[in-house]
Order: C-alpha cells, then sequence, then structure tokens
C-alpha cells in the first residue's frame, strides 16, 4: 500500500517530462525512463530537481547514475527516508 | 573516437530552475566561462558538451555519467560568413569549415578532449574527439523527423547513417549495411556480417537525430 502511494507520486512528477500520455498511463516499475517512458537524457536533471523540490530532498550525483527505471527512483527515494 | 549530442530547446524553465540544473552539470570555473550565454543557450550549450564527452568515453569503458567530472577548460567563438541557421530539414557535412561554431576543450583526468557545437535557431549540436584536428574530418549530418517517439528517432538516425555510410564507404547495396547493438546497447556497424573498425556517435532529441562518424 505504502509502495503504491509512492509508484503514484512518482507517476505524478514523471508526468511533466513526459509528452505522450499513453506512457504515463503505462508506467510500470520496470520502465526505463529513456527507452520506455521517452524522457531524453536532457531531462533527468529536470526529473531530479522535481523530485527534489518535491520532497525536500538531495539526490547525489552518484544517485543519479542509478536512475535508470522507475524502480530505481522508487528506491532511491526510500533510501532517503521519503514518506508520501 | 568519437562523441555527439543534440539538444531541442523545446522545454521551458523558470530562472531559479535553470540557476539549479547549471549548478547540478557545471562547476564554478565553467560557470565562469559561461557566463556571457543567455541561460537558454548556457543550459543546452552545457549539456550537449557534457553528453558528447559521456558518448565518447562510454564506447570503450563502463562509466557513470556525472557531468561534472569532465571539465570544460576552454570555450570560444569561431566566425564565418556562412550562418547555420539556414536549416532546412537536413544538414550532411564533413568538418566545420565555413561555419560559425563554438570550439570547446575539455579536461577529463590526464585526457583533453576537443569539440566543435553548433547553435542553429531551433537546437545545439555538438561533436568531440581526441585531437583538435581531426574534427575537421568529421562526417556529420541532423535531419529532423516528425515523430518524437524513442523508437522512431532510434530507427530514423540508423537509416539516415546508413544512407550517409553507404556514400562515405561506396557500398553498392545498402542492405549489407547494418547496425547491431551490443551487450553495452553500443550500435556497431557491420558490412556482409563483418563488424567494421570505425567510430561513430548518434544522438536524437524532440524532432532532430544526428550522427558523426570518423
Amino acid at each position: 500500500m505504502k509502495d503504491e502511494k509512492l509508484f503514484e507520486k512518482v507517476k505524478e512528477l514523471l508526468a511533466s517530462n513526459i509528452d505522450d500520455e499513453s506512457l504515463i498511463q503505462n508506467m510500470e516499475l520496470d520502465s526505463s525512463l529513456t527507452k520506455d517512458l521517452d524522457i531524453n537524457s536532457a531531462y533527468i536533471i529536470d526529473v531530479v530537481l522535481d523530485f527534489e523540490e518535491a520532497f525536500g530532498i538531495e539526490i547525489s550525483d552518484d544517485m543519479v547514475t542509478k536512475m535508470e527505471t522507475v524502480e530505481d527512483i522508487m528506491n532511491i527515494l526510500k533510501s532517503l527516508k521519503v514518506t508520501v | 573516437m568519437i562523441g555527439n549530442d543534440i539538444v531541442t530547446f523545446t522545454k521551458q524553465r523558470s530562472k531559479e530552475r535553470q540557476r539549479k540544473y547549471q549548478d547540478r552539470i557545471l562547476t564554478k570555473e565553467e560557470q565562469l566561462l559561461f557566463k556571457n550565454f543567455d541561460n537558454k543557450v548556457k543550459i543546452g550549450l552545457a549539456w550537449s558538451i557534457k553528453e558528447a564527452i559521456y558518448k565518447y568515453f562510454a564506447r570503450a569503458q563502463d562509466l557513470l555519467f556525472i557531468p561534472k567530472n569532465w571539465n570544460i577548460v576552454e570555450l570560444f567563438s569561431v566566425s564565418s560568413t556562412k550562418n547555420v541557421n539556414d536549416f532546412n530539414g537536413k544538414f550532411v557535412k564533413q568538418g566545420f569549415e565555413n561555419l560559425s561554431h563554438f570550439a570547446t576543450r575539455i579536461q577529463s583526468s590526464n585526457r583533453q578532449i576537443f569539440g566543435k557545437t553548433l547553435i542553429f535557431e531551433n537546437f545545439i549540436y555538438t561533436v568531440v574527439t581526441d585531437e583538435r584536428s581531426k574534427l575537421d574530418k568529421i562526417y556529420w549530418g541532423v535531419l529532423e523527423i516528425d515523430s518524437v517517439l524513442y523508437r522512431d528517432q532510434s530507427k530514423a538516425v540508423r537509416c539516415f547513417a546508413k544512407e550517409q555510410f553507404s556514400n562515405i564507404f561506396s557500398v553498392a547495396n545498402i542492405q549489407t549495411l547494418q547496425f547491431r547493438s551490443d551487450e553495452k546497447s553500443v550500435p556497431n556497424l557491420y558490412l556482409n556480417n563483418i563488424q567494421l573498425n570505425c567510430f561513430f556517435s548518434f544522438s536524437h532529441h524532440t524532432h532532430f537525430v544526428a550522427y558523426a562518424w570518423i
């Protein structure tokens, strides 16, 4: 349940960087940010900043390099003790 | 080796977001080098150079993309009478002679990388390699496409490059030329099922795809 709420929040935040509504609707935990969700690499920093601002956290460069899928983002947020 | 990147000016960012973005990818010293560019160009320019460097290195080794690990130590304008803003959907070139551009030098540990960047009306395009003199021998091209989907961009850049590479290699039957990606998703070029030892780089962003080959 907790994870579902976090997933919905992640989905909501990622949506602002995704043009195609169907990609947002079909988002899964293992969706690749670039290949499945069509988020260009130039926007990954925007994604990071969106999460930092939404949760008042700092995501390190090392963590950014591990952000390939939706699940990776969830794991980073959990490791930073983010609550929804 | 070679790396390239294309960045379009489609993303709208607030001033605060632009500042945070540049803090994330540029060191304090680099920010001084970029200080005369307006924010929109600054971010696109910085990103395209850093991503092109990443692609340059990533082909040869597993590498994490940490933009501040590569320092842009030189960035200067090279003027020409030729204006690159007259892009009409397709650009196919060798070198950068007679094109106004920005030349750059990047320091990474004990390595120096050199690059050239063109600023068009809708996008920024950068190519980097290990010797400044090689930059004018590079074959490169930019194509505008209808779709913005990753799979379409990926397909389009391969078709576009295949068309151009078949001319460079004087290949009569274009079907004998193929791109196959390795386990790291790095594309390699094959002629009659034999892998060719050549360096190239693909990039795409929104409606634009690009290749560079040396």
